[in-house]
């Protein structure tokens, strides 16, 4: 009996003894492996995505950068925008243009992740080229047209009002064509109304500004929309006074 | 010597057909001047002033009506710039600005 026990100890001290081995022998090495291996890495990785956030946030300073030279560029063309006008918006793409310039070196010199993570969130919340500085440039580029656009139909009405006074004098009905032309001039003077407070509507809005209320051109954008409509209504106002007056000519 | 008084009288008279017929071709031939115009217009004066006013009132007309189409069609003109003006900024503000860390 005691022999018999014996031999089962010896047999199962001579399996197991190999697998506690093998079970330890992982454990021995495991801390060994990764302080062998990453405390050469981490320095590198670190850097490297400095450098990844650096690359993707200079990238997208110079993306600002060349839709402000493309806003310049186009106000120097743009047709009816009135020279104060046209000298405000640029003042405010050459600000944002130089801030971003002066962003772009401090991300250059960052080399804490977390301040580099700030400033480049700076970029979009601190200029705001796309969401503000450019839309605003349009609209105001807009409303300059739809004005002297008002300007040119109104010197089409007083044509027209000529036309008529002309027309009653030769005693022709000239009821359908003034009908015509009040409608022109009452929709010119909507036109006019809506697009001229456009422009100080907008031009004192800042970056905190749309930070603070997204919708912040939501209005004078929707004025702009208004004064086409009018002008769009005026145009065909006054050709049906014109055709008005030809037919009470024949 | 009568034959010879025929022959001067003959003579005489051909010279002045001859000086006739060339100043009846000279009056048919001579173009006509400004002067003979202006008078057909003034001697006619009812008629012809008459259609010229009318034919500048139409002229006048016409010009007018020329410019207030170009007006109206450059109007038309501004209208679309202001329809690409508000479908640009419209763009630009759709434009995702998005974090640029990542």
């Amino acid at each position: 009996m005691k022999t018999r026990f014996a031999l089962v100890a010896l047999v199962a001290a001579c399996l197991l003894t190999p697998t506690a081995a093998l079970a330890q022998r992982p454990e021995a090495q495991r801390p060994e492996r990764p302080e062998q291996t990453e405390r050469p890495e981490r320095p590198e990785r670190r850097e490297a995505a400095i450098d990844g956030v650096k690359t993707r946030c200079l990238n997208q300073i110079d993306r600002r950068q060349r839709a402000l030279s493309a806003d310049k560029a186009r106000l120097e063309k743009a047709r009816f925008l009135t020279d104060a006008h046209q000298a405000a918006l640029e003042a405010i793409n050459n600000q944002t243009s130089s801030g971003l310039a002066r962003l772009a070196d401090v991300i250059q010199g960052e080399d804490n992740v977390e301040e580099l993570r700030a400033e480049c969130r700076q970029i979009v919340e601190g200029f705001r080229v796309f969401a503000l500085v450019r839309p605003r440039s349009r609209l105001v580029t807009a409303s300059d047209r739809a004005i002297a656009a008002t300007t040119k139909l109104g010197g089409v009405a007083d044509r027209i009002q000529a036309a008529i006074d002309q027309a009653k004098a030769e005693n022709r009905d000239t009821a359908a064509a003034e009908a015509s032309l009040a409608t022109m001039r009452a929709a010119i003077a909507t036109a006019a109304s809506d697009a001229g407070g456009v422009y100080e509507a907008v031009i004192h809005l800042t970056p905190a500004d749309y930070n603070a209320n997204n919708a912040v051109l939501d209005r004078p954008r929707g004025k702009v929309r208004s004064a086409r409509d009018s002008l769009k209504q005026a145009i065909a106002a006054g050709r049906d006074a014109r055709q008005s007056l030809k037919a009470s000519a024949t | 010597m009568i034959v010879r008084k025929t022959l001067r009288v003959l003579a005489l008279a051909g010279l002045l057909a001859f000086g006739g017929a060339a100043c009846g071709d000279k009056t048919v031939t001579t173009p006509p001047t400004a002067s003979a115009e202006t008078t057909l217009v003034t001697d006619t004066d009812s008629g012809v002033s008459t259609v010229a006013n009318v034919d500048t009132e139409k002229s006048t007309a016409t010009a007018s009506d020329a410019t207030d189409d170009a007006r109206l069609n450059e109007v038309d003109q501004m209208l679309r710039d202001i329809e690409a003006d508000l479908g640009a900024a419209d763009q630009d503000a759709d434009t995702p600005e998005g974090d640029p860390t990542r």
